[in-house]
């Protein structure tokens, strides 16, 4: 035990003596994947959803009042949600629309307010330009579905206003109106559920940034290992054989890696959290609400977070671990955890989030340690205590760790 | 007295020693020749417990060691060919592993034991990577010693040394056997192989005793 404790603390001054390289790996890392998360996060939530509808509408010459009743409907939060209207000419309104500026043409019939009034209800003409896109078939759905609403309940208005007359209880009409109204807006479609502003996560329960952010910690856990391959390149044959008498077997390597590893990624993760305070202290980084929210927010217990924490280094430093002991090599180890990271990111959405990604990739993202890390991690900014994450975290650590001892070279 | 019979040794088909007998008395240095590939390395880490042997026995001073291979290491100093260190750490840090954190005993050894005789106060504080082979090899033999056991194997303890390490290396050696220590050593170099007062020639598994103070011609008829 004694040679033991002594080996691991060499190997832990080992790790000190490679943690500016690390530090400094750790640094760029966390600078590239700030960019690339940036980029990510603007790209997928800043883009609208859908885009409106220029309309271009057409009115009878001289007919102030069709522009009023149109610029009305325009006003209306419904039709303002999906469409622009433009009022242009005929021509004009044919060429903008074959440029594609507009998406459709609205041609108001002469004395269209006048045929509302009467119940005539003289139809507005849309001109459309080639096949249909999808904002285009909403536009002309709504329209039609409007028109016909519209078209119904002026017939049984009218119709209810001429019983009334004929019966003469004219005093009745108003209330009459009322009632039948609010009965045919009863059936016509609830517009507003359509325009209800509902935010979709593609991170599913945390806001993009924080999927992002936890993406990043895991790629700066795992890619840590890179420059920290010093730590397992030069095992020549002597030195192993060498330990295995003073009673460093393979238990005891892994073990001593492991420690070793766990020191260097808790430092990495130390210096890269020192530079972002330093940054927002400063003012270079504005991050106060990602500052408040990770003060403000209620989480799980001190003891649950400090296991959990390291939990998610032990896991991490066990995979690196077993990355150096299946290649063999200091070179294979760091070619072999940049890509195995790389690929497992994507799997588990390290990448882009997984609702983006086939079912299939999601189904195998599920057993990769890379998904727990990223659980893990974002538990660890999360109200409440995942005890069974923590233990598949825990387990995964250990399996790796084991792995990684049992592939490395005994005694011949 | 150092007695190993019959050791095997096969790496799949290929039979490296195929019964390996000889003996050795404290106070000499026997010296292990043979062409490369003959299976000297394998037999010096089996005999220092590194390796596992398929048969055979060693004894020392009448007790089986073979299948106990911290029982070796407590009784035979092994100085591999290449160099055990973590280069990154100073020679003291290093020593310290090998002396199993026993500091009292190492600062006894680095005033007036084996680490004294090798000089390894000069480069104490210095990491491994920045030492000469010679440095190196003779902080490999320091740290093998740091047991203080009575047999030391030692493999091409010279190879890719300057004059002035093998020298230092060599008098060392005969300073251990005149205290009453057994070496063996594996070499390829006669000069090194002068302090030898048996010799061996490893040839086709097995090890024939050969007088010592051939010239090379007459040794490499032998091999």
């Amino acid at each position: 035990m004694r040679t033991f404790l002594v080996y691991l603390k060499l190997e832990l001054k080992r790790a000190l003596r490679i943690l500016p390289w690390t530090a400094a790996g750790a640094m760029v890392l966390a600078g590239l994947l700030g960019a690339i998360a940036l980029f990510a996060v603007r790209t997928l939530e800043g883009g609208e959803e859908l885009n409106k509808l220029k309309v271009g509408v057409i009115l009878p010459e001289e007919d102030a009042l069709a522009k009023k009743a149109v610029s009305m409907l325009g006003s209306l939060e419904s039709v303002e949600n999906i469409c622009q209207f433009v009022f242009v000419g005929l021509e004009e309104g044919q060429t903008r629309m074959k440029d594609g500026e507009l998406a459709c043409l609205m041609a108001v019939p002469d004395n269209f307010v006048g045929s509302i009034i009467d119940g005539s209800n003289k139809p507005v003409t849309i001109l459309f330009d080639g096949p249909l896109g999808v904002e285009e078939q909403i536009f002309k759905e709504l329209t039609e579905a409007g028109a016909e609403t519209l078209s119904s309940a002026q017939a049984g208005i009218y119709a209810a206003n001429r019983m009334h007359g004929l019966y003469g209880i004219p005093a009745d009409i108003q209330e009459a109106e009322n009632y039948l109204n609010a009965r045919y807006l009863g059936y016509s479609m609830d517009r507003s559920i359509h325009f209800r502003s509902l935010r979709v996560l593609a991170a599913g329960d945390i806001p993009l940034a924080y999927h992002y952010a936890a993406a990043g910690m895991v790629f700066l856990l795992l890619f840590s290992g890179i420059p920290a391959s010093r730590l397992f390149a030069g095992e020549s044959q002597a030195k192993r054989e060498k330990l295995y008498l003073l009673g460093i077997r393979r238990g005891g390597w892994t073990a001593g890696k492991a420690a070793a590893m766990m020191a260097l990624l808790l430092a990495a993760l130390a210096t890269v959290a020192a530079v972002i305070a330093a940054a927002v202290q400063t003012g270079i980084f504005s991050g106060e609400e990602i500052i408040k929210e990770l003060t403000e927010k209620s989480r799980g217990t001190m003891l649950y977070r400090t296991i959990l924490f390291t939990g998610i280094l032990f896991t991490a430093s066990s995979l690196i671990v077993l990355c150096y002991s299946l290649s063999g090599t200091g070179l294979g180890g760091m070619m072999l955890l940049f890509l195995g990271s790389c690929i497992m990111m994507v799997f588990s959405g390290g990448v882009l989030p997984q609702v983006f990604l086939p079912e299939s990739f999601r189904t195998a993202a599920a057993c990769l340690p890379t998904t727990l890390l990223m659980d893990g991690v974002k538990q660890f900014f999360q109200s409440g205590s995942d005890w069974k994450l923590l233990a598949a975290l825990l387990g995964t650590g250990l399996a790796a760790l084991t792995a990684a001892g049992l592939l490395k070279e005994g005694r011949q | 007295m150092l007695e190993i019979v019959g050791i095997h040794k096969k790496y799949r088909k290929n039979t490296v020693l195929a019964g390996v007998s000889l003996s050795a008395e404290p106070g000499q240095c026997v010296g292990i020749v043979g062409a490369n590939g003959c299976g000297k390395t394998t037999l010096l880490s089996i005999l220092a417990g590194a390796r596992k042997a398929d048969g055979g026995s060693l004894k020392v001073d009448g007790k089986e060691l073979l299948g106990h291979p911290f029982w070796q290491a407590e009784k035979i100093a092994y100085v591999p060919q290449e160099n055990p260190f973590m280069e990154e750490l100073s020679a003291k840090d290093n020593l310290s592993l090998w002396y199993r954190g026993n500091q009292r005993a190492m600062k006894k050894d680095l005033e007036s034991g084996a680490a004294a005789m090798l000089g390894i106060h000069e480069f104490l504080n210095t990491p491994v990577g920045k030492l000469s082979g010679g440095m190196k090899k003779r902080l490999s033999i320091a740290s093998a010693l740091a047991g203080h056991e009575s047999i030391l194997i030692m493999d091409e303890p010279g190879a890719a040394l300057d004059l002035v390490c093998k020298e230092i290396i060599q008098n060392y050696i005969k300073e251990y056997i005149k205290q009453g220590g057994l070496v063996l050593l594996a070499s390829h170099e006669l000069s090194e192989l002068a302090v030898c007062t048996r010799m061996y020639v490893l040839k086709d598994g097995r090890a024939q005793e050969i007088p010592c103070g051939l010239t090379p011609a007459q040794l490499t008829a032998r091999f």
